[in-house]
């Protein structure tokens, strides 16, 4: 059996795949860093342990003991597969053999994790031999049983949506819970970023007044991927100091990191050879070989299609059934289990995942990972590549990019990936609506008393704002909630307003709801006639109820998807910073953000031809959020031997490069931001309709503005949050501005077409042919000339 | 730009494509103007207080003022067809039945505390307030209902401690859904406002689950106001429906004007009253099934099945008889189900007989009962195992082919009660 060195060594003999790999990176083995067991360990843990073959614990497992029992909160910053569960674990079980009032109340972001979490407690549980009780709250647990779990539950296992409108609105349903709290355990603490994290920490700040009303204070135990600010991000989210742990103890095995791109097949159109297929043809000699696989794709779709493909090559007998799982989220714990089991056992070969990584705990030690396409993060990649690895054995884990421009950047500039971590996790839970929304909620578990305080802004103002929309009442020192509804119903966590749309999937005949969208989103993406992808799959749009907030769709067979024409006018209320250089001028602030959507293109799949267009009649948007603005100063502009408006087009170019590279260092979706090119005082902007080469207008009169007229602006780039209220993201951009641009100069020249793509600045059919040449031009000279005043 | 505008501004506005600049700054003016008025906010003017619509008196407490209305109802008042005196002779009904508790044995009405609560939610949950407490008691011959109203939240507290103690001092409550939304409110509210009650352990007469029993199929629902209408024959006056009641007391919280408000005392004294007599029709009934009213023939059944389950077996055999003269076609095999069944445990077997005998010609055979029925009656009784072969062989014509449980069980009959018919022919 030829080991997995002498695999690669083969695989790279081929030069149709060496010319594809960017990248090898091979990482030591590691050996471990021991403690002995803290003597203040309860004697029938350590006897426990030991029965494991457990004689001692890593480095980071003894500290975080150390750390908690010495009443600190704390966040563990360490890999996958390096046993930070018993980092939580062990005090916890620890406080409760000391004293069996305790209780613990453990956060998972998604059900599946909390229902591996319970198996993994409860066996450790069983060998304690006292009777701890431990149970999952959540959608699934059926309510004769949640009486007994908020009345006798020592370890309670729940998620942030559960907490949020099952627990907390209920809370004297849990006194002797909340009475007893002593620890809150927060698992993938990294996760809680974005609107989703600025909704976390709200959450977090309703407990605290619960726990404060029942006079318990919890110590918070924390665990998260590795990010750049892990304890910034934990402060931020729990409002109080945090200790940071993130040496890693535990061992490593040696391991290699391989990236590959696959080959450009058009340079024209920038596109590249399919991923999945290259995908296959990297994992057959390993699989063939005997090697346990764990293959991760980027949606549901894919991980059949890649099933499928493993499956024509490996299941060609009926003994090898089963041989090759796929595995999507939303399997029910039995199957789950079934295929860890599975994999535990040798008996299944390969596996093939979405990103989801709802895959337990116990899947015993994989030797080959294969990631097609990048999921977004750089901590998400590491804890999917994390998946393999046995103590003495050597792993592999290939990277294989799709034509994205992130996977682009990622797999061409293998430094930013594996340098020190660039990803950073930013909420902002001051949002006006977020907190708003919040405020009602926690009015409603308990009336505000006067002179209390909850989040950052002025709370007597917002209470009194409440008070005039009828939703409070003031009276004594209190602030009561007067409406018959239930606040935290109408609240989702992943979205900032209440106005969500729902999209319906009326294939089968009968409707069911498939997704949730924000209304801001809404507009671009659930017109009628609109394509939908959901999970990667596309969806037609037949019908728009814009007042009840409901898509219907119906699964499309088309080979096409559709791209909103908007106009978007920025307006700049108010600037918070500001930076005066030789070619630009960099700015944040308040703005408000009018989108007027006039109609859509059809565009097929992979050749980008442009196959039609149709008519959307919706009503305008406008909100407020906040943006990052740079501002190429004439000056600079006139220098270049381009025409204006080729110049302009560079910008449409390096904006669409920009925004990528600003989601990756953010942390974000692409979704989250958006940009748009036009001038700082808002009198014109640049727009797309039918015929895709840009022209320029205003919002108000929608007549084109002649060339010659143009020059008297100054092109202005907005990359503005796309959430009412503002993320918090433009600050972060602002702060990093030639880095964000010294990587969008990486992006588009590492990129290997001819005059610019989807991969680096967009489609030449947008931008024009010039677009990646200005870019490239405007970008070296403004880096140059940079730091120069 | 301060705060509250840029609340005002966050909320995504979707325009019309006509809108525009003028109506944008006017609207924008209308908000500023508001805001400045801000200062003139409604202040409460007392034209309307509670006290001058509705009788009642204040009661001071060390922990402040709550305002009380108080009825009494003497014992020839009449509910619906029975006067408050014939309810508290009717000897009730073994309440640990109706509500399978042991601690409802002694059920005393004289020591049962009626309770319902009028509130800001339907829903539940920690910002729901129980703004009126309504306690309906015998208090020698006549029936008081005191009802305790807060005028604003500040008044709960003063409101809790007198509930509390009035509460405390019964052994026994009787609610309708109380189970699961008034006593439980009612605790929350204890815990918000931090005062220890024990009413959670009182022994609670919900009058939901017996009524549901009894009833279930008879009215298009199972609520305290249908069956007072329907089954009661009882008319409220022009009485607010419960869904406007949240409302209706967040009105008179920012006006002071109780005169919607005030037409909560009259509803809830009306539920009050509909349970005592619902709860008399129900100790009723165990003393004449008729006192229920059944019209349709699920009624009798619901009867029947009631008292077969409190063990009272021939009591339930007439409901079942009723309950087949009177039902549907549909309903029909289960009652014959139930009353052979009966007749069977009861000793009265040849009755029993005839029935499944009746079950087999009945046009829609539901499933395989009578032929093992019948199949057991001659094997064990006339000891006719040939005549119980046959049904059984019936049976196997009949069961479809997924119901492999039951073909399994009617296999292994078969084969024992070959065994037998072997056994006796060699005998011979």
């Amino acid at each position: 059996m030829r080991s997995i060195d002498e695999i690669l060594d083969s695989l790279k003999k081929s030069k149709r795949i060496s010319s594809c790999i960017t990248e090898i990176r091979v990482f030591q083995k590691k050996e471990g860093d021991y403690r002995p067991f803290p003597d203040s360990l309860h004697p029938t843990l350590k006897e426990v342990l030991k029965e494991d073959g457990i004689k001692n614990l890593y480095s980071h497992q003894a500290e975080a003991f150390e750390a908690v029992e010495g009443g600190k909160d704390v966040v563990v910053v360490t890999p996958t597969a390096s046993g930070k569960t018993l980092c939580y674990n062990l005090p916890v079980l620890n406080s409760l053999l000391k004293n069996p009032f305790t209780k613990a109340l453990y956060i998972f972001p998604t059900k599946a994790l909390s229902q591996d979490q319970m198996v993994e407690l409860q066996s450790t549980i069983n060998r304690i031999g006292i009777p701890i009780k431990t149970y999952t709250y959540d959608g699934d647990t059926p309510s004769d049983e949640r009486q007994a779990i908020r009345t006798q539950g020592d370890i309670v296992i729940s998620n942030p949506d559960m907490l949020h409108t099952a627990i907390l609105p209920h809370h004297t349903k849990w006194m002797p819970f909340f009475q007893n709290l002593k620890f809150v355990v927060i698992d993938e603490l990294h996760s809680y970023r974005g609107v989703f994290g600025s909704h976390m920490t709200n959450v977090l700040r309703r407990m605290e007044r619960i726990c404060r009303f029942y006079g318990s204070k919890p110590q918070f135990i924390c665990s998260s991927a590795t990010i750049a600010n892990p304890k910034e991000l934990a402060e931020r989210l729990l409002e109080r100091k945090v200790y940071l742990i993130d040496r890693n103890g535990a061992p490593s095995s040696e391991k290699i990191f391989v990236f590959y791109n696959p080959p450009l097949i058009n340079k024209e159109l920038g596109i590249r050879a399919n991923h999945l297929k290259e995908t296959r043809r990297l994992a057959l000699p390993f699989i063939e070989e005997g090697n346990q696989t764990i293959l991760f794709t980027t949606s549901r779709l894919n991980v059949e299609v890649l099933t499928r493909y493993l499956k024509d090559k490996f299941e060609k007998n009926l003994k090898d059934k089963d041989t090759i799982r796929g595995y999507r989220g939303g399997y029910l714990p039995k199957l789950r289990r079934e295929i860890e089991k599975g994999l535990r056992e040798k008996k299944v070969r390969a596996v093939v995942s979405t990103n989801a990584l709802e895959l337990g705990i116990d899947i015993g030690d994989l030797d080959v990972c294969i990631i097609a396409g990048y999921p977004g993060t750089i901590a998400s990649t590491y804890q999917q590549a994390g998946r393999v690895g046995r103590r003495s054995q050597k792993s592999i884990a290939i990277l294989v990019a799709r034509s994205l421009p992130l996977d682009q950047f990622i797999i061409e500039n293998p430094d930013y990936f594996f340098g020190s971590p660039p990803e950073h996790g930013l909420i902002n839970p001051d949002n006006l609506l977020i907190l708003i929304s919040h405020i009602q909620c926690a009015a409603f578990e308990l009336p505000f008393r006067e002179g209390e305080r909850f989040g950052r802004e002025d709370l007597g103002e917002l209470l009194k704002y409440l008070e005039e929309q009828g939703n409070l009442h003031h009276v004594g020192n209190y602030w009561h909630w007067t409406k018959d509804a239930y606040p935290a119903e109408k609240i989702s966590l992943r979205s900032v307003s209440e106005d969500n749309f729902v999209v319906v999937d009326i294939t089968k005949g009968k409707e069911e709801v498939i997704a949730e969208v924000d209304f801001t989103s809404a507009h671009t993406t659930l017109y009628e006639g609109a394509i939908y992808l959901f999970e990667s799959e596309p969806f037609l749009v037949e019908k728009l109820d814009y007042k009840g907030r409901k898509a219907y769709v119906k699964k499309s067979k088309g080979d096409y998807y559709t791209d909103a024409i908007n106009y978007t006018d920025v307006s700049i209320l108010e600037g918070f910073e500001h930076m005066d250089k030789k070619a630009i001028e960099v700015e944040h602030g308040e703005v408000r953000v009018s989108t007027r959507i006039i109609g859509y293109k059809k565009i097929k799949f992979y050749t980008l031809e442009n196959l039609g267009y149709g008519k959307i009649e919706l009503p305008d948007l406008e909100f407020h959020t906040t943006s990052y603005w740079i501002t190429f100063k004439n000056d600079f502009i006139e220098s270049f031997p381009y025409h204006r408006h080729e110049i302009i087009d560079g910008i449409l170019g390096l904006g669409y490069a920009i925004h990528s590279i600003s989601a990756l260092h953010l942390m974000c979706d692409p979704h989250d931001i958006n940009r748009c090119i036009g001038d700082r005082r808002s009198k014109w902007f640049v727009r797309f309709t039918r015929d895709s080469r840009g022209f320029y207008s205003s919002f108000k009169s929608q007549e084109e503005i002649p060339e010659d007229k143009i020059a008297f602006f100054e092109p202005t780039l907005f990359i503005y949050d796309n959430y009412p209220g503002g993320m918090g993201f433009s600050q972060e951009l602002f702060d990093n501005t030639f880095i964000l641009l010294e990587k969008t100069l990486k992006l588009i020249s590492k990129c290997g077409c001819l005059n610019g793509c989807p991969s680096c600045v967009g489609p030449t059919k947008e931008v024009g042919e010039r677009a990646k040449e200005v870019a490239l031009i405007i970008l070296k000279e403004v880096l140059e000339q940079g730091l120069w005043i | 730009m301060d705060l509250r505008e840029r609340l005002n501004k966050l909320s995504p506005l979707s325009k019309s494509q006509q809108d525009s600049k003028s109506e944008v700054l006017s609207d924008l003016r209308r908000r500023l103007d508001r805001l400045l008025k801000l200062e003139k906010f409604v202040q409460k003017r007392e034209i309307y207080p509670i006290e001058k619509i509705i009788e009642g008196e204040f009661l001071s407490t060390p922990h402040g003022e709550t305002f009380r209305v108080h009825k009494s109802f003497p014992q020839d008042f009449r509910m619906g067809e029975m006067t408050i005196e014939e309810i508290l002779k009717i000897p009730t009904y073994p309440a640990q039945l109706l509500a399978r508790d042991e601690r409802l044995r002694d059920l005393d009405l004289k020591r049962s505390l009626f309770l319902d609560i009028e509130t800001t939610g339907l829903s539940g949950g920690t910002g729901t307030f129980a703004f009126l407490i309504g306690l309906g008691y015998f208090d020698g011959e006549d029936f008081l209902i005191q009802q305790y109203f807060m005028r604003d939240f500040s008044e709960e507290i003063p409101s809790l401690w007198i509930v509390k103690e009035i509460v405390e001092s019964f052994k026994f409550l009787i609610t309708f859904n109380g189970k699961q939304y008034d006593v439980p409110l009612l605790e929350t509210r204890f815990i918000l406002s931090r005062i220890h009650s024990r009413i959670k352990e009182i022994p609670n007469l919900d009058l939901l689950y017996p009524s549901r029993k009894i009833w279930k199929g008879a009215y298009e629902n199972c609520r305290l106001i249908t069956l007072e209408s329907q089954l009661l024959g009882i008319e409220r006056e022009d009485d607010i429906p419960s869904e406007w009641i949240p409302n209706l007391y967040f009105e008179y919280l920012k006006t002071g004007d109780a005169r919607k408000i005030s037409r909560v005392f009259y509803h809830n004294q009306m539920d009050i009253l509909t349970m005592v007599a619902l709860l008399g029709r129900i100790h009723l009934i165990y003393h004449d099934p008729e006192a229920a009213k059944p019209k349709k023939g699920i009624e009798h059944f619901s009867l029947g099945r009631l008292f077969w389950d409190h063990g009272e077996r021939l009591k339930a055999i007439p409901c079942f008889e009723k309950a087949l003269n009177r039902c549907d076609d549909e309903m029909a095999w289960e009652a014959m189900k139930w009353l052979s069944m009966a007749f069977k445990k009861t000793g009265q077997i040849e009755r029993a007989k005839l029935i499944w005998e009746e079950m087999l010609s009945w046009p829609h055979l539901k499933d395989i009962y009578p032929y093992i029925e019948l199949a057991k009656y001659h094997e064990h009784r006339l000891k006719k195992f040939d005549n119980a072969i046959h049904y059984v062989d019936q049976a196997l014509k009949i069961v479809s082919s997924h119901q492999i449980k039951d073909i399994e069980l009617l296999l292994q009959r078969r084969e024992r009660l070959e065994g037998k018919l072997k056994a006796l022919v060699n005998k011979d």
